[in-house]
């Protein structure tokens, strides 16, 4: 049905689909996103910190293969002491990757983040959200054309650094799963349903900061709430008997099926980088957190007086 | 048979503070703007104005009533397709160059590659920009940021072009290039709603106006009509200037002489109507007094906002006839429906 809606252009008349149009919105917003973080250093910063991690792994890590084992390693020209043990280089080829996932998962999070907490507040200022929404965009379009524009600047950051260790790391040692890329769209998810959660405090505060603080809080409760829901014998350590005890039980269950599966979500990285089979089910469950904050930011700003 | 391509019936805005007391923005306007006119919306601080364009343009939501912009209702992107908007706070990114910010918004509104290049060229050309094109627009002063606005404004090629405040920072040289451009837009048939503190702009361009006060329309209609004085007429002569008094008594209301070029003699004259003003003018003729002219009074635009202000000094004043021939009420392109 959309697809044959159409819409006249001024006075030229030039027809164009609903769908091609909110189509090529999107890029526009993509587009301007990530110009402006290229603008802001945000995106240059990143990506000349991950050259300089690429440089230092392709020049200061020298393994010494033989017969497909280890025979020595050396850092910044410095001989690694093996312990005169026969360590497969497959092994240490999975220390590198599950070492680069698990800082990415972290730091790397983190960071991505607080870079982009500001991405909505800069749209949402006075005197240019109003020229955007004067436009023939949707605000829903323009919100979610914005946050995709987040998205495309962290991907682009994390698909370089694990493209470029997977390419150097295959180069030196002839090995490297796909499951080290597969950690990386991961990553990138766990960023990107974090993120709902500063979109929608960035939409109704407009304060980078504050936004990044919540996405950061979502990412770390949902750490937090997965031991209780886990380890179930931690209830009992964690709260007094009684009624108390039924209603934290709840609550920690409602946030840890609320909030994203964050640790969920480590481990399927963790077990991605070593190749190793993994359960989805982490993701599917994040999912429904992301689209509820998406819809509330949506419903928000089409709501609010600008 | 017009069109209007602007429509609002009993339009209400209450906007409520951080304490919940409200604040009536709008309180029931009714304007009407037909298609190829050039209007005016004016106002003290406050009155409403911002509100009545932005409900216009959907940043906000109307609390009550209607407003319609060709055709649709306010507000929906289809609507927006076919406007043009320059803003009064100009907040552009500092980042983009000016061809840049020109194709984002080319892009928004759906204009193919090539089209958009054809068109922000020959935009910013239009606006004396064309050198300035990969410049940044950080780096722009806020009259070019001004000429950049109204660019982007007319990107689409509207039928209806949004003005807030479109003067307003700019040279008087900027202001001829702003006002060629929109004369322009006027004569390929863009409807043009302008937003002015500047009475004298307003004046040049627009045909027709309405005056907001306390989110209420206070005044409105024809330029002309509002600014001619009622019954009042300028008589110049250019023989027996002694002897007009005198010929014109009993015919006339009220007279009282005026400054007049070299060799003649002016008068303005107040009568009851057009026959009195036709028996004078028969009486000056028999009496072989040379006429010289004879035109309507009119007031300048600030003379008639500031009494239609005057007027309505409470936001409860009940709104005075807005023409003389207020028992015509379709005549009236843009008021309030009583």
């Amino acid at each position: 049905m959309s697809e044959t809606l159409t819409f006249t252009l001024g006075h030229g008349g030039d027809d164009i689909s609903q769908a091609r149009l909110v189509s090529r919105q999107i890029q526009a917003l993509v587009g301007y996103t990530v110009r402006e973080s290229l603008h802001r250093w945000t995106l240059i910063t990143y990506l000349i910190g991950i050259t300089f991690f690429l440089i230092l792994l392709s020049t200061a890590v020298n393994l010494d293969i033989v017969e497909g084992t280890l025979a020595s390693a050396r850092l910044f020209g410095q001989d690694l002491q093996i312990g005169g043990q026969e360590i497969p280089v497959g092994d240490v080829v999975r220390w590198f990757q599950v070492g680069i996932i698990t800082t990415l998962y972290s730091i790397g999070v983190l960071l991505a983040l607080f870079l982009t907490s500001n991405h909505v507040p800069a749209m949402a200022r006075e005197g240019w959200v109003d020229l955007l929404i004067a436009q023939p965009v949707s605000r829903s379009t323009l919100l979610l054309g914005r946050a995709l524009g987040s998205v495309a600047v962290v991907a682009i950051g994390v698909t370089y650094l694990v493209a470029g260790s997977w390419t150097v790391l295959r180069i030196k040692t002839g090995l490297g799963g796909m499951g080290f890329l597969l950690a990386g769209l991961v990553i990138l998810f766990v960023y990107a349903v974090c993120y709902s959660a500063t979109v929608l405090t960035a939409i109704i505060t407009r304060n980078g900061p504050v936004s990044g603080m919540i996405g950061l809080m979502v990412w770390i409760g949902g750490h937090v709430m997965y031991p209780f829901h886990v380890y179930t014998e931690w209830r009992a350590v964690a709260f007094p008997p009684g009624w108390r005890r039924q209603a934290a039980t709840a609550l920690a269950e409602g946030l840890y099926w609320t909030l994203p599966k964050s640790e969920g979500l480590r481990q399927i990285a963790v077990a991605s980088a070593q190749n190793e089979p993994v359960s989805f089910l982490p993701i599917l469950y994040s999912i429904p957190f992301a689209v509820l904050c998406l819809f509330l930011a949506c419903w928000w700003f089409t709501r609010h007086d600008y | 048979m017009t069109t209007a391509v602007i429509e609002t019936h009993g339009l209400r805005k209450v906007y409520k503070s951080f304490l919940g007391t409200p604040v009536e923005a709008l309180r029931g306007v009714d304007i009407r703007v037909e298609r190829g006119q050039a209007f005016g919306l004016l106002g003290p601080n406050g009155a409403g104005k911002t509100t009545l364009v932005k409900v216009l343009l959907g940043l906000v939501h109307p609390t009550g009533g209607e407003a319609r912009l060709l055709g649709d209702h306010a507000g929906t992107p289809a609507a927006r397709r076919r406007i043009g908007y320059m803003p009064e706070l100009r907040n552009y990114p500092r980042f983009l160059t000016a061809s840049r910010c020109l194709d984002l918004f080319g892009r928004l509104h759906g204009i193919p590659a090539a089209e958009r290049r054809e068109r922000i060229g020959r935009g910013l050309a239009d606006v004396d920009l064309g050198k300035w094109a990969e410049h940044k627009v950080g780096t722009f002063s806020k009259g070019m940021k001004q000429r950049l606005a109204l660019a982007q404004a007319l990107l689409n090629d509207p039928e209806v072009l949004f003005l807030d405040e479109p003067a307003e920072g700019i040279d008087p040289l900027g202001r001829v290039v702003v006002r060629n451009i929109l004369r322009r837009a006027l004569d390929r048939g863009t409807t043009l709603f302008m937003n002015s503190h500047l009475l004298t702009e307003v004046e040049m361009v627009c045909d027709e106006v309405a005056i907001l006060h306390h989110g209420k329309v206070v005044e409105s209609g024809v330029l002309a009509e509002l600014t001619s004085r009622e019954r009042q007429y300028r008589l110049t002569v250019a023989s027996d200037f002694e002897r007009v008094p005198a010929v014109l008594d009993g015919v006339i209301s009220e007279i009282e002489e005026v400054k007049a070029a070299a060799g003649l003699a002016a008068w303005n004259l107040t009568v009851r109507d057009r026959d009195a003003l036709n028996t004078a003018i028969d009486r000056l003729r028999r009496e072989n007094i040379l006429v010289d002219a004879i035109e309507p009074v009119r007031s300048s635009l600030e003379e008639v906002f500031l009494r239609a202000i005057d007027d309505h000094a409470s936001p409860d004043t009940p709104r005075q006839a807005a023409h003389s021939n207020a028992d015509e009420p379709e005549t009236v392109n843009a008021g309030e429906s009583s």
